[in-house]
């Protein structure tokens, strides 16, 4: 439905405004905040213009907190669970569109199911068995009678736990599912008739057009798996594994306690730590929009 | 030989029989087309030539080797999809050769013979476009480039022409029946247009139901359907059925109306009497044996008018040629004796003889 009357263009334009002004303004705050020494942050009211030690502030926290090695444990984190969800998200729904197998709608449900146990529903099990990797199987076997001696994998303050326990994606699943749906039933079969398996079919013909939608689920999960705070703050002890986004709140507390909290120095790390993901939704705006509204090309 | 041989082929879903025991030969460089309504069964039975559904019953072989069981890469067929099948995001050259490219042929040679088959099709221009930035016509000739590039034994056709316009279907017709003359591969064709089936046969097979009415050339299948169903569907106008009695060995009726036929039938069987509205000769009233309807409504066609009206309680047309200027109101006609369908009301099939093969007999017995 298109409108063209020039009152409610204007009614839109300030809505869009207001909107605007909504989301921004705490973020300007939060940037005002991280120019000023800790004095003129705690005086009430706060000054809303800029002040003169913002650099200062940002490169006090960036040593403080070594926020290279934290943003770069952030990055190798979200990277491999942008990496690890696409890949299985596109290969579940591959097998689910296009096989057919006994308990297909069942194992597609079951992947659907997950999608109401989060991280944080789930975290007790996930922790217990990050901490030992095969005691599930243990439990089993012990169960069923067996002796089997199994290893113990320990998962915690390592990469590897970081990441696993987020890589697994039913949301990531449904996209490629409906992706794969409104592909025509022709295009594979014309791949048969050429000769092409199950495997090229999916590299040659599947990925690269769902392209948009790759760019899409990698934003969304970027982000997703940056702004992970719970499972890092429990899963590492080791300031070396430690993730920006759950570092932050060591910058809050004063120097000791009963003193005011250092808000100006939190602030400047708040604008560190947001700023990698905002560089990726600028960069994949223009995929990102098109993977989400358009169903073809 | 045959080059493809369809051994009592069914296919059945979910208990829904679609294709019911279809047996059929075709020769090597033949160009059979499978004419019939939608849901007949006419692309179930070529999806299981090409391999992407499975055999319910009987075996299809191609060049004496039963394919049941081979994937459809293995059977040597290539295929044409009604929407043409592109991949999208690939270019022109990459589509066409994509089956190369997936066999593992050398990059350089993969270009040679991508050069030769754009030529055969006039794509040479288009190798570097996307599909979506070509028209109609030219995403068909990439489709034909592409079945063309593998060399295959057998084209598989499965209503190619049925999303163009109708100026470009005409076109794209001839074209089809010129490379088949030219690279003379075996080829079966799918469609539910009969002109289409008509003009590009060597040999036609009529299906409905899930079952072959009638096969032959397509001016044999045009003179002398087999069935009542193959009267009816091939022709356009189709055919004028009139059920009728057989009043005495050689005189139909139907209400008032009253048909002389050219050999004798059993007195009170029930026959469906078939003439072409081109076959009706407008007379006068005075001849004998006329037939009278009255001409409700009048179709101009260009090179023919089509007279409409009802005989003994059926839809009746005749066509006249353009000249004949009558309007609407009483028409007598007669119907040459000759040029007459019967078939049995119960089952359908023809059960008169064929006129000329009678008077071939009645010479041979002279001699």
């Amino acid at each position: 439905m298109i409108e063209r009357t020039p009152l409610l263009n204007a009614l839109t334009h300030f809505l869009l405004l207001i909107a605007l002004v909504l989301s921004i303004l705490p973020i300007y705050i939060v940037f005002v905040a991280s120019t000023h020494d800790l004095q003129t942050v705690n005086k009430v009211p706060m000054p809303l213009w800029p002040g003169d030690h913002m650099f200062e502030n940002y490169q006090y926290v960036w040593n403080k907190a070594k926020f290279g090695e934290k943003l770069l444990n952030s990055l190798i984190v979200a990277t491999a669970v942008t990496i690890g969800k696409i890949t299985i998200a596109a290969l579940s729904a591959y097998s689910i569109v296009y096989f057919r197998y006994r308990f297909r709608m069942f194992f597609f449900w079951l992947i659907f199911i997950t999608l109401m146990l989060p991280l944080e529903v789930r975290i007790v099990p996930t922790y217990a068995v990050a901490a030992d990797v095969l005691q599930p199987f243990r439990l089993i076997f012990e169960g069923l009678g067996f002796a089997i001696a199994l290893p113990e994998i320990n998962l915690l303050n390592t990469y590897a736990g970081l990441i696993l326990p987020l890589v697994a994606t039913a949301t990531g699943t449904f996209l490629y599912r409906q992706f794969f749906m409104t592909i025509p039933d022709e295009l594979a079969e014309a791949a048969k008739m050429d000769g092409a398996g199950p495997w090229r079919f999916l590299i040659d013909i599947l990925l690269p057009l769902s392209r948009t939608n790759m760019a899409a689920l990698a934003t969304i999960m970027f982000v997703y798996a940056w702004n992970q705070y719970l499972w890092p703050l429990l899963i590492t002890t080791n300031p070396a594994r430690a993730t920006a986004t759950m570092y932050l709140q060591k910058l809050v507390p004063g120097p000791a306690f009963g003193q005011p909290p250092v808000w100006n120095e939190a602030m400047a790390g708040t604008l560190l730590v947001m700023a990698p993901p905002l560089l990726v939704v600028i960069f994949m705006q223009r995929w990102f929009v098109r993977g989400l509204i358009s169903t073809d090309k | 030989m045959s080059s493809i041989v369809f051994d009592r082929v069914a296919k059945t879903y979910d208990k829904t029989p679609v294709v019911r025991g279809v047996d059929l030969d075709i020769k090597t460089g033949e160009f059979v087309v499978i004419l019939g309504p939608s849901g007949c069964g006419k692309s179930t039975l070529l999806r299981m030539v090409a391999g992407l559904e499975a055999i319910s019953g009987g075996e299809i072989s191609i060049n004496g080797k039963i394919v049941n069981q081979l994937e459809p890469r293995e059977r040597g067929c290539a295929m044409v999809f009604q929407n043409y099948a592109l991949y999208p995001h690939m270019s022109v050259a990459e589509n066409i050769g994509y089956a190369l490219k997936v066999s593992g042929v050398s990059k350089a040679e993969r270009q040679q013979r991508i050069a030769t088959v754009a030529q055969t099709v006039g794509l040479t221009d288009f190798l570097d476009r996307k599909p979506g930035a070509l028209s109609g016509g030219q995403r068909q000739r990439v489709a034909m480039a592409r079945a063309m590039i593998r060399e295959p034994k057998v084209f598989l056709f499965d209503e190619p022409l049925s999303n163009l316009d109708a100026q470009l279907r005409v076109q794209m017709r001839i074209e089809i029946r010129k490379l088949h003359n030219r690279l003379g591969v075996t080829s079966i064709f799918v469609t539910h247009d009969q002109i289409e089936a008509m003009t590009l046969a060597d040999r036609l097979v009529v299906m409905n139901a899930g079952r072959i009415e009638q096969v032959g050339a397509p001016d044999d299948v045009y003179r002398r359907p087999a069935t009542k169903f193959v009267a009816g569907f091939v022709g356009s106008p189709s055919m004028n059925l009139i059920p009728c009695a057989v009043a005495s060995p050689s005189q139909l009726r139907a209400d008032a109306c009253v048909f002389h036929v050219a050999q004798s039938l059993p007195t009170g069987q029930k026959t469906l009497l078939g003439v072409r509205p081109e076959d009706v000769i407008v007379c006068t009233e005075q001849e004998a044996d006329t037939v009278h309807m009255d001409v409700d409504f009048i179709e101009e066609l260009g090179s023919f008018r089509m007279l409409h009206g009802r005989v003994a309680n059926g839809d009746f047309c005749v066509q006249i040629p353009a000249s004949d200027r009558r309007g609407t109101g009483p028409l007598a006609f007669r119907l040459d004796p000759l040029k007459l369908h019967l078939f049995d009301n119960d089952t359908g099939l023809r059960v008169d003889a064929d006129p000329h093969a009678i008077a071939a007999a009645e010479i041979a017995q002279v001699a």
